[in-house]
């Protein structure tokens, strides 16, 4: 089992974490809604920070896939060339749902095409880690190729354990039906904080769910 | 600076931007006050406005620095600051302090989270970085003194930016559709009624704005302003965008254009002439022909589409041989009298009709040294045509119930619309005559398939039209006419001319001019014309200066809308103005 984290501290960064810097200053909540925070140029930053010399040994990153700006090509190479290996769709617009989803899906701003452009970032030679949300979304990032699946359990709010329970159970089934249609995937479970991930493994020790890690938010604020 | 919000008559204007140059235009079109905010600078770069939630760029700091160094040293009307609450790393305090420190005349919350739905608004709203938190904003800065403009979509959202001191509102009825959004499928009512609730007991005093949804127009908004409680809109993509990539557009294809367009050469002695050829290779070729063939002999054969300019041609190749024949005369074929048409072409002796019938000399008889035009060729039946290949072959015209034979030397040209193949097919044209006619065929392609010679057509035209009114026409106008297909042909495009000097007021004619061109017809590949077609364009030909509909929707547009004003303009009753709106399905709010 594998424990990666999603952090902002580049000082923090190794080769397990997922390294997005525009997620500095933000807690848990917040990282969810990041991709309507906009403090700054997501890939703009992350690119500089690659930059610098002494950051060479990150090899994974988060991506705002739907920035309209990126030329795809252009950026994979350059990662590519700054050692990163793998790329993960974050912020991401997986949380969006009503009529401002279906404004934001008609300037390309969706799940769907933040999968692509992971799809484009594997044939460039890169890996992709996909962030979904719902079954929707699995069967969309296995159908572009996408092996690697983060499963986020929803936005971060407060839950009483009978909910939390049913809110888990609806996770884990929909674990086995994506690795029951594509048995070679990879399955990872985010959790808000490394004491939701110590709770989670503790209340599914006994489980048969075959996951291959955790990526953890590890907060900067 | 002065926001009014006592005259509901008058029509109020605000513009939201992302650059100095749109802002600099939108101060001279009349803008009011503008809104800087980071959406007009990301559809500057060519994104979508909607983009402008993403974190592309640090939205306050990005708008300020533009502020700072395009917009506020150049513009003398207010600026207000879009400024986002989304990131909890700046302070509001801070916020205001940029605003201030950089000459703003206000701030307005932009991006705003009203018009975020769903689960992630609670979320935004329960980490203090949404809509409440833009209330605190405003507060804020009107406690600095600043002028605050509030965005919001409902009634609940209005009130808390009136309590927390907004000194404006708008409604904002979602992001303005374009290229790659869909259309916003409220109607203008919908629209109104959506306004109305939103500002449902808000003071009187606080001057209110709409922006967005269906409002892509100047009359849309003031439509809606009209019916509803706002005086005013702010126009975003509306007043940049949309007529920026219109512009372009045009501009980009005028220079394409004008490699098309030769120098004006010098004329004939025979306007005609300018109009009869054009620029294309194909009708250089033409051109070619007439000048080498026209003094010959041999009968020709011109073939082409109704209204191509077939007359034309034929009177450009008389002309060329005036010095060889002394007249032209035309027979219409569609005209001759199926009962007397021999007689009428070959005359008749004395008696031949009867006892005491007079002797008359026909069509061909006086044709001595002349051209003889034969108008739609297929048209003369079978016997004629028979007895015409004769007089070609022989130049002998012998009358009806005579035997006196004439010889005449004349030159025939004949001409048809329909095609070559079709005719010999069907048997409506005898092959012998045909292979007689077509010594030289000329076949004139449709205007559609002549499009780089429409500017030389159209300036030889305008200029032989508009000797008065001295009209010239833009290059935005030649690609207007370039656009459209023609299914008219050469005669289509003069009574279009025809009609835009007569509307056009100004001495250049503009592709708006032409926006009574139909605009099914301008793509031009997807129409075929038919014979069917033949009638209706007919019909467009004749159609009026100005329709009834035209004449009142712009009455209607100068009136404000209003029925009772309109109706006195244009000289009618008020029940009779609302019949002829529900006619002619006229948009009046």
């Amino acid at each position: 089992m594998q424990n990666n984290s999603l952090t902002s501290d580049i000082n923090s960064a190794s080769s397990d974490t997922i390294f997005c810097p525009i997620l500095s200053g933000l807690n848990a909540e917040q990282s969810d809604c990041a991709a309507l925070i906009p403090s700054g140029n997501a890939n703009g930053l992350l690119i500089e920070n690659l930059s610098k010399k002494e950051n060479q040994k990150i090899d994974q990153v988060a991506l705002l896939c739907t920035d309209p700006f990126i030329n795809k090509e252009v950026l994979f190479a350059d990662l590519f060339e700054l050692g990163v290996r793998s790329v993960t769709n974050w912020p991401s617009s997986i949380f969006l749902d009503q009529s401002f989803s279906k404004a934001m899906t008609n300037i390309k701003v969706s799940p769907a095409d933040e999968f692509e452009c992971l799809s484009h970032a594997m044939k460039s030679g890169l890996d992709a880690k996909a962030f979904i949300l719902s079954l929707y979304h699995g069967r969309k990032a296995l159908s572009l190729g996408i092996r690697n699946l983060i499963v986020h359990p929803g936005l971060k709010v407060e839950l009483s354990e009978e909910a939390k329970s049913t809110l888990y159970e609806s996770i884990h089934l929909m674990i086995e039906t994506l690795i029951a249609m594509e048995p070679s995937v990879k399955i990872y479970i985010y959790q808000h904080s490394a004491e939701e991930a110590s709770a989670h493994k503790a209340r599914y020790k006994d489980s048969h769910l075959k996951i291959s890690g955790y990526v953890v938010y590890e907060t900067s604020v | 600076m002065n926001f009014s919000s006592d005259n509901k008559s008058r029509f109020s204007f605000a513009a939201a931007v992302g650059a100095g140059m749109t802002a600099v235009a939108a101060e001279k079109g009349g803008a009011e006050f503008l809104l800087l905010l980071n959406a007009g600078r990301l559809r500057m770069r060519g994104a979508a406005s909607l983009s402008c939630y993403l974190p592309l760029e640090n939205a306050n700091s990005w708008v300020a620095r533009i502020g700072k160094t395009e917009v506020l040293n150049k513009c003398k009307i207010p600026v207000l600051m879009g400024c986002s609450v989304a990131n909890p790393n700046s302070s509001l305090k801070q916020i205001v302090d940029v605003v201030s420190v950089n000459g703003f005349a206000g701030v307005t919350n932009f991006p705003t989270a009203a018009l975020i739905d769903g689960k992630i608004r609670d979320v935004l709203e329960m980490q203090n970085i949404g809509f409440n938190r833009e209330c605190a904003l405003i507060t804020e800065a009107s406690g600095r003194g600043l002028k605050t403009l509030a965005y919001v979509t409902n009634n609940e959202e209005a009130m808390q930016m009136v309590s927390a001191g907004a000194s404006m509102l708008c409604v904002n009825i979602g992001f303005t559709h374009s290229a790659t959004s869909e259309p916003s499928d409220i109607t203008i009512d919908n629209t109104v009624k959506i306004i109305d609730r939103a500002l449902r007991n808000i003071p009187e005093e606080i001057p209110t704005y709409v922006e967005g949804g269906p409002i892509v127009t100047p009359e849309s908004a003031l439509a809606i302003c009209v019916k509803s409680r706002v005086q005013g809109y702010i126009a975003g993509s509306t007043i940049d965008r949309f007529p920026l990539e219109e512009a372009i557009v045009e501009v980009a294809k005028s220079y394409r254009i004008i490699s098309q367009i030769e120098p004006e050469r010098v004329s004939g002695n025979n306007p005609e002439t300018d109009y009869t050829y054009g620029t294309s290779s194909k009708m250089r070729e033409i051109q070619n022909l007439v000048e080498h063939y026209s003094t010959r002999e041999m009968p020709i054969l011109i073939t082409g589409p109704s209204g191509s300019g077939k007359t034309a041609l034929a009177e450009e190749i008389h002309r060329k041989s005036e010095n060889v024949r002394s007249k032209m005369i035309r027979v219409d074929c569609l005209g001759l009298t199926q009962s007397g048409s021999a007689e009428e072409l070959f005359g008749s002796e004395l008696g031949h009709h009867g006892r005491g019938s007079p002797s008359h000399a026909g069509i061909l008889e006086n044709a001595d040294n002349a051209t003889v035009l034969f108008d739609e060729i297929a048209a003369l039946n079978n016997d004629l045509q028979t007895r015409l290949l004769s007089f070609i072959d022989t130049g002998i015209v012998r009358r009806m119930g005579g035997n006196r034979h004439r010889k005449i030397n004349c030159r025939v040209i004949a001409t048809t619309k329909e095609p070559i193949e079709g005719l010999l097919e069907s048997g409506k044209l005898r092959d012998d005559l045909y292979y007689r006619l077509n010594a030289l065929e000329i076949a004139i392609p449709s205007l559609a398939d002549r499009s780089a010679d429409i500017p030389a057509l159209a300036k030889a035209m305008l200029k032989k039209k508009s000797e008065k009114k001295q009209k010239n026409i833009s290059n935005s106008g030649l690609n207007a006419l370039m656009e459209y297909s023609w299914p008219g042909n050469i005669r289509e495009l003069k009574h279009t001319l025809t009609r835009a000097v007569l509307v056009s007021e100004t001495s250049t004619l503009r592709s708006s001019d032409f926006s009574f061109l139909p605009q099914i017809a301008h793509k031009k590949a997807e129409i075929i014309p038919t014979q069917e077609d033949d009638n209706d364009r007919q019909s467009h030909y004749s159609r009026p200066v100005i329709t009834e509909k035209e004449w009142i929707a712009e009455a209607l547009q100068r009136n404000r809308f209003r029925r009772g004003e309109t109706a006195d303009e244009l000289g009618i009753t008020t029940r009779t103005l609302y019949s002829k709106i529900k006619k002619y399905g006229i948009f009046s709010p």
